[in-house]
């Protein structure tokens, strides 16, 4: 055979070839909770969490390989039709829009694939527009939109049939600061405190989950590794505290003598303003603050200012999770 | 019944939704249609000039002229190619999803995603015998359109079970799509598009081409919908008949199977919306 045949048989063997080596994860593992009716809750975890395969098995586009769920009262493995038909699903990227139609056009499809009735579904596309302030962007393409707009075009589809459920993957993704405001507040006190829908609402953002969420569940590797009230949650890392010290002529050797103190469990040091350092000490137990401060002062420096500092959610998250 | 409406209605809004895509390309959508002329006249010319070297193998198809054979054959070539593609339409990745969040059945979603291009190859299909008949002589007077149209559809369900096999294939492997390549590249050359499959005996003297031919669903619509242009009925031509049935029902049984479990481990292994 050829040189030239050769090549061309290594090139169809190749094409034939596997290209992609399928590494089994197990991206979703015994996980069990469940949501109140009205209720705002909050799904938290860093990237690769599981988070969105469990949104994608809630809205039935995945298959669980074990165990089920029930959405608005169905089953999503015996009645995924009915889970279809309750749910309004907001996913992480963008798809399923025609950009050469208008955002209206795009949502006329949908209300009909939803089985929106006819009298009323130019009131909910307008109602929808309005909630997501596109009104104004309604007769023009899609593919005009920014990103951003075009979140809020997803939004707008998922709340077009009006149901009961609302899966919100990181909702507010792409959106500027003040739309991002404003969508929680509109999901908060319109969707579910006025109309009493159930919200699951995924974020990255725990600022977002702290002002919203009724409950959050911390997700890590597959698992929800906590779940309660923001305040709940960030009880459990409550143990360990910190102690925000602002001082002067932090040198490596004071800073040392301090890590070797017992109940100190990290430091993190930065410069705050010229000559002052602020030291965020992690801690065990909060009664060894004379302690500290008299090491300050031992070794050299000069302690301006020092408080006890109310671990925030995402720091819950970041000890919870073991996340540096 | 309600069902039905709804299920009526969901397809109309697939269709709607095309028709809005398809007109914003207007010049593309003029041209379009431009083109369906052009290609129905160069059909005609090309029988015409090899009318001498096709009249040999006419007489299997009471002797119609070479013009109107190969109208026929492009036509229908055209229009099982769009039932044999457009299911890849449905496994399109953002799509599927998309629309598998809504309460759509899969067969609204498969029959809507396919009607805009089962409308615009029926126009296409009615502008070549238009000028079939205008222009090459083709005769509509002898045609038995029952028995044309039964064929159409058996064929469309044969190419339908192909076209799900082959899209279902592609939704789990995300690439390259033999079933398709495999079926559009050899139709084309075995079937009868521009030729009789007797023909091929000419040039393959161990006539596995032509044998080739004969298990493909494509040779059966082209030689009975031929058969039905000089009049013949379904009761004329049972065997071919019953083989096309056959093969159409053992395909579509095939195809949704395949599709069901495919779209199960893209959904076990969460791979549906990769591309």
């Amino acid at each position: 055979m050829s040189e030239e045949n050769l090549g061309l048989l290594k090139f169809i063997r190749r094409l034939l070839r596997k290209t992609k080596t399928k590494e089994k994860i197990l991206a979703v593992n015994s996980v069990s909770f469940s949501i109140e009716k009205g209720e705002l809750f909050g799904l938290l975890g860093p990237n690769g969490a599981g988070k969105t395969t469990l949104v994608k098995t809630l809205c039935t586009l995945l298959w669980p390989n074990a165990g089920t769920a029930k959405v608005n009262g169905y089953d999503i493995k015996n009645e995924p039709n009915k889970v279809r038909a309750s749910i309004g699903t907001v996913l992480d990227v963008h798809m399923g829009w025609y950009g050469r139609l208008s955002c209206r056009q795009n949502l006329l499809f949908y209300a009909q694939l939803y089985g929106v009735p006819l009298s009323n579904i130019a009131k909910r596309i307008r109602e929808t527009l309005e909630l997501v302030e596109l009104t104004e962007k309604a007769d023009e393409w899609q593919q005009k939109l920014s990103s951003g707009m075009q979140r809020k075009l997803d939004v707008a589809r998922a709340l077009l049939p009006d149901p009961p459920v609302l899966l919100l993957d990181e909702p507010t993704l792409q959106l500027d600061p003040k739309s991002a405001r404003d969508f929680r507040r509109t999901v908060k006190d319109e969707l579910c405190g006025k109309q009493g829908k159930t919200v699951l609402w995924t974020t990255h953002n725990m600022n977002e989950a702290e002002e919203i969420c009724d409950r959050v569940a911390i997700m890590h590797k597959g698992k929800i590794i906590a779940i309660g009230s923001p305040s709940e949650v960030k009880d459990l890392v409550k143990s360990r505290e910190n102690i925000v010290a602002d001082l002067e002529k932090a040198t490596p050797e004071l800073i040392a003598s301090i890590k070797e103190l017992e109940g100190v469990v990290s430091i993190v040091s930065t410069q705050h303003s010229p000559g002052i350092t602020q030291l965020k000490i992690e801690v065990n137990d909060t009664r060894i603050s004379p302690l500290i401060a008299e090491t300050v002062v031992r070794v050299g420096g000069s302690l301006h200012s020092m408080k006890l500092e109310e671990p925030t959610l995402e720091e819950a998250l970041i000890r919870l999770t073991g996340e540096k | 019944m309600t069902q039905i409406f709804s299920s009526i209605y969901k397809i109309y809004s697939f269709f709607r939704r095309d028709v809005v895509n398809v007109s914003s390309y207007k010049l593309n959508f003029i041209f379009s249609i431009l083109s369906m002329f052009i290609f129905s006249f160069t059909m005609g010319t090309l029988g015409a000039i090899t009318q001498p070297a096709q009249a040999q193998y006419m007489q299997a198809y009471g002797n119609m002229n070479a013009a109107t054979f190969l109208i026929i054959g492009f036509m229908l070539n055209q229009f099982l190619g769009q039932s044999q593609f457009a299911p890849q339409g449905i496994a399109n990745p953002g799509n599927l999803e998309r629309i598998l969040l809504t309460p759509c059945s899969i067969p609204v979603f498969i029959l809507g995603t396919m009607s805009w291009g089962y409308f615009w190859s029926s126009l296409n299909l009615v502008v070549f015998i238009f000028v079939g008949a205008m222009v090459f002589g083709m005769n509509l007077f002898t045609v038995d359109w029952l028995t044309f149209i039964t064929i159409l559809l058996i064929g469309v369900i044969a190419m339908w079970g192909l076209g799900i096999i082959s899209a279902a294939i592609q939704m789990v492997t995300k690439q390259w799509n033999p079933v398709n390549w495999f079926l559009s590249t050899f139709s084309f050359l075995v079937s009868g598009v521009f030729f009789s499959p007797e023909a091929l005996l000419t040039v393959d003297a161990t006539g596995l081409l032509y044998r080739l031919a004969w298990c493909l669903p494509h040779t059966y619509v082209y030689y009975m919908a031929r058969l039905a242009f000089v009049g013949k009925s379904l009761m004329d031509m049972l065997f071919p008949l019953l083989t096309l049935v056959t093969m159409a029902a053992v395909f579509f049984a095939i195809g949704w199977f395949i599709f069901k479990l495919c779209l199960r481990r893209c959904q076990l292994e969460g791979s549906l919306g990769w591309v």
